[in-house]
């Protein structure tokens, strides 16, 4: 371990990827063959196959769309594919990541002479599994042997904390091309600690540009020239006004002023326009301040949750191109914290904490064990163990005598000395087995580099090898924590939590499910499916689906029973990889894999059908709203308004084959749902808590007139928790229930003769609904016979037969990712 | 982490309730460097519900926790308990059943 | 005398037996016997002398022609001995079925679903194929009516491979829901014996003793007919039932025991009245004989000695110091760390928790101390404490009778009691509503997973029953109208009578406990239907 430390970190961004370079002391940003600090995150593949990454790719944006490409960052995970069709290859995201990693490494190499083999590479805080294990498979292609992610929040705080000092509450704000990303972070004796996320991930810098392209749009279309985004045709014209946007924005960051022009004139339709339109500051500020209060917003809410204020935030580090922007700075400072003192490079703040963070999982970028040197004179062989980062500034040094030296003296003590002379440590005892303890002290924030020397039995020196070893002092951070919780969707709509957010990785747990419906061999259709879920949602429906373990009935050799016991083990190593296993103690079978769920594709037409019915529900719920006079629901509603236009115009960008952006319209919507479901409860809380109260009196006047003394005191508790789920206005709680007292109420009421002919009434009423109306009708008939032969406890088996024909509510498991055990 | 005696990271990193996130630090740090060398001394550690077994993700799973005051904090309660007996080893019930019916 | 007349005398012999004696739901217990026995008796008139004959001949003459007669005819005339002494014991699957299909004296009422629970045994008695597995799973599931002896060797089966120890016990209580008209009387005392074995095993003391003394009243195989005769209503019942004493009621109405005469039960007894230090401890005399009946003698007697030896080893509860918090954490450990043996034990340990979070003085001290830690919300982490004692109780509700009137209730307690009533209510409901479903869309399972269906649902009612001294009618209440009619299903459209009529005698006795008469009333009925 005499070589020099070298570590080397990575941050693959969507837009921007840098390299870092740390020797223990200093951190320096690795420059690219342009000479720049950044490699743009684009790939081009030419006619020949020939790959060019970075700068050489980006200027092809526009020019060579089809064969350039970027923001696939975003695809990680999704196994979509994207076409070079000049080429005419596939390449998937992870494939693209590879190649922008490799051209890091190769500059790597160019400046400091090595290709890394060991790095550390940066993932967005709210990556989900799927995305994480990609990350992982991109670094492996690109020939790294070993690796370990980081969260960006993690190592910009990391590289933050590098330079200043560190105690107190933090805000990383990370705004980068498409995603933003906000964490919160606490650092109290040089340990820093993720405290939570929060983020959009579906907000960054090109919305700021979009922002301006539709501005621009509407411009242009006064003087005649009009570009639409729904236009298949327009899609290479929209990105000429996008780069030129960008272009736009970015000056705007140094000047009060400037001009959107194109060097081309733009072809619409077959005709040409000239564009040269002049924007300020000012315009562009207007423009994008929703955006920023958007992403603010996202900050107090995660400070919410934490119990904080912004007053209780000491500092916040910018991260991430549009934080270049004056306004945001200025948003930032006024309406969160103040800004850290140091001034930090937005831009490869977090590839220098990645290449912190390597310092600290002692991921040297060689191994170790490159280059050992071959000594002559042979000393004691020992083991060392150390931190190689510590944030404590008296940290151990443990030891092992694996082989004697050899003149065969026994090793008796061991002495570490600072190479700087000014700390030996007390000389440690070598005990029974070998082993010893020695406390060392540290200089702060450097490379400490320490000389270990033994005694024998008499005192006499023996050397050890090795005879050296550095540890960095610096900030550190525990174990990557898991951002999302991770755990399995149960048949009742709810999740089993198996990781909590926050857990360190690795980590492994076992449950015991039982199944709740049977699965046999011959039912070929037919699975157990163990749904697995992320996110912090109580209900299972709104969480995440990242993955599935399905037994299929045609593996099986026997029947599973409801209620067979199922043991599920869930595993996440260090890079959020998920296994999954599930062990059958009735069959003693292992079922395995992972159906690692994809993100979903997202073609217009469903986007278009979803968009569809969410329009109408938010119609109706307008009408309602108005007809029963509630205004704040109508204010509430008008809320919804701008993110259904955005999803529009995520549906104009599918149709003109923008997959990103239709994504995200996608999970917009599916955020919008949660909202949407919100308000219609509040709109049909009325009804639904009336009828809690007609049910409750029904159940109390029969279970007091008819019921038992036990019965009583359920339906009181019954009651009680039904009138708690009122207050809280929880709708599902407050369903099951009255379930309860509903039950309650019935077997009161079924102890009087008369009840029976009520209930049929009652469903014969309802027989056209019937999912056999046939049988329903025979029922009925045969119903008034007995009505009329005065037999009424003879009505409840047909009364219930009745019943199973009505619809029923099957729909619970349904939401709850189809759930097959509880 | 189930265990909130056997498991509890004051007892695995074998620290008082009152140290600070430093010691936590360093004690982790070291118990984590004598696991991997193996030695014996760092095996196990006593609890009031009897010695347990210490393994390296215990180690670093314990130092996780004592550094988030909120689940630190948690802990301290159970670190109170004070042994009992009958803790450690549970009586078994004859086991005669398999020999005992229909053989 | 050839070989082929004695073949042809054994098969006319084999349909003659095959024919009469067989029980049945809607069979009468007198008329059955009597025809089982006049059977038997016909067998023995007919063969019985030529039998002993061809014996003693055999071996006086050392005729091969005559003892090969003798012992082809031994599995005629004695199926079950031969079974129980020598194919059993040494693990012969296969031929125990084929002998015991023989045996309509012992195993008539469940003629073909008894061999199996007889090879069930065999297959117990030692390591045994894959294949052999696999042959006996097949013959079970292609019964075409699961009756009471194939529903317990199902169950024994089962639980050879199955981990799950509770499932294993619901099984095992599921089978002898089945009527004894439907189970051969071993089967039925198989079951009695495996629960008492278990309790043991598991020295759950009060559940042995209820199983060695457990009785069935008449009303479940005479129906409601016994009611009439009595001049008792079902509502009356009911009454007898909200009032605790259903069970002197039912006594009253005729009762035996429910497993039939077995002398383990009865040292069974002995042991549990003796581990619960019983004020009226057996004679001698009877247990004596008891044990000498005893098949496996030397290890009751050893387990009888093991429970009087056992003098007081319980751990002995901690001391309290005086320090709220430490008490409490140190009581709690000491509850997890061993079985709970009251609900008063549960309170207690309640309240200790309860003197921590919610006397002022403890919850300052500790509010203090969070927030010197640099804790937000401390709230919120008493909240989680008082989430992990509440799981803690959780997971003792049920180990223990919950009981109705405890002196010193805790408020933890009591409320963690209740969610776990209601959770395990709702698992019930979930399997339940599964059936029903499964019903209304005719869904049909194997026979075989149909009873186990029924083991689980007893399994998870068996939970919400002993979470709560009112589980039981909150349980019945949400269910007992669709266990009903996926009883009606299984009769009606399945003609599994014998399952169903077990569900019915399950709804109805848990109809009456929990005052559902009408339920109660409909069910007893189905359970006078004849069938089969
Ligand atoms: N000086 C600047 N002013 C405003 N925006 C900028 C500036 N420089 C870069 N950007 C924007 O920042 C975004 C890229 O930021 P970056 O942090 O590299 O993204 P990512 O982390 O997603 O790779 C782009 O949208 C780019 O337009
Ligand atoms: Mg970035």
């Amino acid at each position: 371990m005499s070589d020099p430390l070298r570590y080397v970190g990575f941050d693959l961004g969507t837009t921007n990827s840098a390299a870092a370079f740390f020797d223990g002391e200093t951190v320096q940003v690795v420059r690219t063959s342009q000479g720049g600090q950044l490699t743009p995150s684009v790939v081009r593949i030419t006619k020949k196959g020939a790959t060019s990454v970075g700068h050489k790719a980006r200027r092809f944006l526009d020019k060579d769309a089809d064969n350039t490409h970027t923001g696939f960052k975003r695809l990680m995970g999704t196994g979509k594919t994207l076409a070079f069709p000049a080429a005419g290859l596939e390449r998937r995201p992870e494939e693209l990541s590879a190649e922008v990693l490799k051209s890091l490494i190769a500059d790597v190499d160019g400046q400091f002479g090595f290709a890394p083999t060991r790095a550390v590479i940066t993932v967005p805080a709210l990556f989900e599994l799927p995305q994480s294990r990609a990350t992982t498979e991109a670094a492996t292609l690109a020939g790294l042997e070993a690796i370990e992610l980081v969260q960006e929040p993690v190592a910009s705080a990391l590289a933050a904390g590098w330079t200043e000092d560190s105690a107190g509450a933090w805000l990383v704000y990370d705004l980068g091309g498409g995603t933003f990303d906000v964490t919160l972070l606490a650092s109290q004796d040089g340990v820093l600690r993720v405290e939570g996320h929060d983020g959009d991930n579906f907000l960054g810098g090109r919305d700021f540009d979009t922002a301006i392209v539709d501005w621009l749009l509407t411009t242009l279309r006064d003087d005649g020239c009009d570009v639409r985004r729904d236009n298949p045709a327009h899609g290479a014209a929209l990105r000429t006004l996008a780069a030129a946007a960008e272009e736009a924005k970015i000056e705007l960051s140094r000047s009060e002023q400037t001009t959107i022009t194109l060097v081309e004139p733009l072809v619409v339709d077959g005709e040409e326009h000239e564009v040269d339109v002049p924007l300020d500051r000012a315009t562009f500020e207007r423009l994008v301040l929703p955006l920023l209060d958007r992403s603010i917003d996202v900050c107090l809410r995660l400070l919410d949750a934490h119990d904080r204020r912004a007053a209780d935030i000491d500092r916040v580090v910018l991260v991430g191109g549009p934080t270049m922007i004056p306004a945001l700075r200025a948003r930032v400072q006024e309406r969160l914290a103040p800004l850290a003192e140091h001034p930090h490079d937005p831009m490869t703040l977090v590839a220098q904490g990645a290449a912190l963070f390597a310092a600290q999982a002692g991921l040297d970028a060689q191994g170790a064990t490159a280059s050992l040197p071959v000594r002559h004179e042979r000393g004691h062989k020992v083991l060392l163990k150390y931190p190689s980062m510590s944030t404590d500034l008296s940290p151990f040094v443990i030891g092992r005598v694996v082989g004697q030296a050899d003149d065969g003296a026994r090793l008796s003590k061991v002495i570490a000395s600072r190479h700087d002379d000014k700390f030996v440590s007390e000389p440690a005892t070598v005990e029974e087995d070998g082993s010893f303890a020695i406390s060392l002290e540290l200089l702060p924030r450097r490379a400490n580099r320490f000389s270990l020397m033994g005694q024998a039995e008499g005192g006499d020196p023996v050397t050890v090898e090795p005879g050296a070893f550095t540890i960095v002092h610096g900030l550190t951070i525990g174990d990557p924590p898991l951002s999302r919780s991770v755990g399995v969707a149960l048949a009742n709509d709810r999740v089993r939590v198996y990781f909590e957010r926050g857990t360190p990785l690795p980590a492994k747990r076992t449950f015991v499910h039982h199944t709740v419906d049977a699965v046999a061999p011959g039912e070929d259709d037919h699975a157990l499916v163990i749904p697995l879920v992320q996110g912090e949602f109580d209900d299972a429906h709104l969480c995440r689906l990242v993955g599935s373990l399905d037994v299929p009935a045609r593996v099986l050799k026997e029947v599973l029973p409801a209620g067979t016991q199922v043991e599920v083990t869930l595993e996440l190593d260090r890079g959020g990889h998920l296994t999954a296993q599930a062990y059958v103690p009735r069959i003693k079978e292992v079922f395995e894999g992972v159906a690692q769920l994809l993100v979903p594709a997202c073609t217009p037409d469903v986007l278009e059908a979803e968009l569809r019915t969410m329009h109408e529900r938010i119609e109706a719920l307008r009408a309602d709203a108005f007809r029963m006079r509630m205004p704040e629901l109508i204010a509430e509603i008008d809320k919804l308004m701008p993110d259904l236009d955005d999803a529009e115009r995520g549906l104009d960008a599918a149709r003109g084959g923008d997959e990103e952006t239709a994504q995200r319209a996608r999970r917009n919507l599916i955020e919008l749902e949660a909202r949407v479901v919100q308000l219609e409860l509040t709109r049909d809380w009325p009804e639904i808590d009336s009828e809690a109260v007609d049910d409750i009196a029904f159940a109390a006047s029969w279970v007091s007139s008819l019921g038992t003394e036990t019965e009583q005191k359920l339906l009181d508790q019954a009651i009680a928790q039904a009138n708690r789920a009122r207050e809280a206005m929880d709708a599902g709680q407050l369903a099951r229930r009255m379930r309860r007292v509903r039950n309650l109420g019935e077997a009161a009421y079924y102890r009087h003769p008369e009840s029976w002919r009520h209930q049929f009434e009652f469903a014969a009423a309802r027989a056209d609904e019937a999912t056999d109306p046939a049988k329903a009708a025979a029922l009925v008939q045969k119903g008034r016979a007995i009505i009329d032969s005065g037999d009424h406890m003879a009505l409840r088996p047909l009364t219930e037969q009745l019943w199973g024909l009505l619809p029923i509510d099957a729909k619970k498991r349904q939401r709850s990712h189809l759930s097959g055990v509880r | 982490m189930d265990d909130r005696f056997g498991d509890n990271p004051f007892f695995v990193l074998e620290l008082e309730v009152g140290c600070t996130s430093m010691d936590v630090m360093r004690q982790a740090d070291k118990l984590i460097g004598m696991l991997e060398l193996g030695v014996e001394k760092a095996a196990t550690y006593p609890t009031p519900a009897g010695d347990k077994p210490r393994t390296v993700d215990k180690v670093r799973a314990a130092r996780a926790r004592l550094l988030v005051p909120e689940k630190r904090f948690f802990d301290e309660i159970w670190a109170k308990a004070r042994a009992v007996d009958g803790a450690a080893a549970q009586a078994a019930g004859p086991d005669l059943f398999g020999a005992l019916w229909w053989r | 005398m050839s070989g082929a007349a004695i073949i042809i005398v054994f098969f006319v012999l084999r349909v003659l037996v095959g024919t009469i004696g067989v029980g049945g739901l809607g069979s009468q217990e007198p008329r059955d016997r009597i025809e089982r026995d006049f059977g038997f008796l016909l067998l023995w008139v007919l063969l019985g002398p030529a039998w002993l004959a061809s014996w003693v001949g055999g071996i006086v003459d050392l005729n091969p022609w005559l003892l090969g007669t003798a012992l082809a005819l031994t599995p005629v005339m004695l199926p079950w001995a031969l079974c129980r002494r020598i194919t059993m014991p040494l693990g012969l699957v296969r031929m125990t079925y084929w002998i015991a299909r023989l045996s309509m004296y012992v195993l008539g009422r469940d003629r073909y679903g008894g061999p199996l629970l007889a090879a069930t045994v065999a297959f117990r008695q030692r390591p045994q194929s894959e294949r052999t597995r696999a042959w006996l799973r097949g013959r079970y599931e292609k019964l075409k009516e699961l009756r009471g002896g194939s529903a317990t060797g199902w169950a024994v089966l089962l639980d050879e491979d199955d981990d799950d120890r509770e499932m294993g016990q619901s099984r095992m209580e599921a089978a002898a829901w089945f009527d004894w008209r439907v189970s051969p009387a071993v089967g039925r005392r198989m079951v009695g014996e495996w629960l008492a074995c278990r309790a043991i095993e598991q020295q759950h003391w009060r559940a042995a003793l209820a199983v060695a003394r457990r009785r069935e009243s008449k009303l479940f195989w005479a129906g409601p007919k016994v009611l009439q005769k009595l001049g008792v209503s079902v509502s009356e019942l009911a009454q007898a039932a909200s009032r605790g004493t259903l069970d002197v009621v039912l006594a009253a109405t005729g009762s035996r025991p429910a497993f039939g005469g077995s002398p383990a039960l009865e040292v069974t007894e002995a042991v549990a009245q003796r581990a619960l230090r019983d004020a009226h401890p057996p004679a001698g005399v009877s247990l004596r004989l008891a044990l000498l009946r005893c098949a496996h003698r030397e290890q009751w007697q050893a387990v009888l000695d093991e429970v009087s030896a056992s003098t007081e080893k319980r751990a002995q509860a901690p001391a309290p110091t005086g320090d709220a918090l430490a008490d409490a954490v140190t009581t709690h450990l000491f509850v997890k760390s061993r079985p709970v043996t009251s609900a008063v034990e549960l309170h207690r340990f309640g309240r200790a928790w309860e003197d921590v979070l919610y006397r002022d003085d403890t919850r300052a001290a500790l509010v203090g101390r969070a927030r010197a830690l640099g804790v937000n919300n401390p709230e919120q982490v008493f909240e989680r404490i008082e989430g992990e004692v509440t799981d803690a109780i959780a997971a003792l509700v049920g180990e223990v009778d919950m009981g109705r009137d405890i002196a010193e209730p805790s408020t933890l307690v009591t409320m963690a009691a209740e969610e776990v009533r209601d959770q395990r209510v709702e698992a019930l409901e979930l399997c339940v509503g599964q059936i029903a479903g499964r019903v209304a869309a005719n869904r049909r399972l194997p026979t075989v997973d149909e009873f186990e269906e029924f083991a689980v649902m007893l399994h998870l009612y068996d939970r919400v029953a002993r979470s709560a001294a009112d589980g039981r009618e909150l349980a019945y209440s949400q269910i007992g109208s669709q266990l009903t009619d996926w009883a009606c299903w299984l009769w009606n459209d399945r003609q599994q009578y014998s399952l169903a009529n077990a569900i019915f005698r399950f709804c109805a006795v848990e109809g009456l406990r929990t005052n559902h008469i009408e339920l109660a009333r409909i069910n007893l009925d189905n359970i006078g239907c004849r069938g089969g």
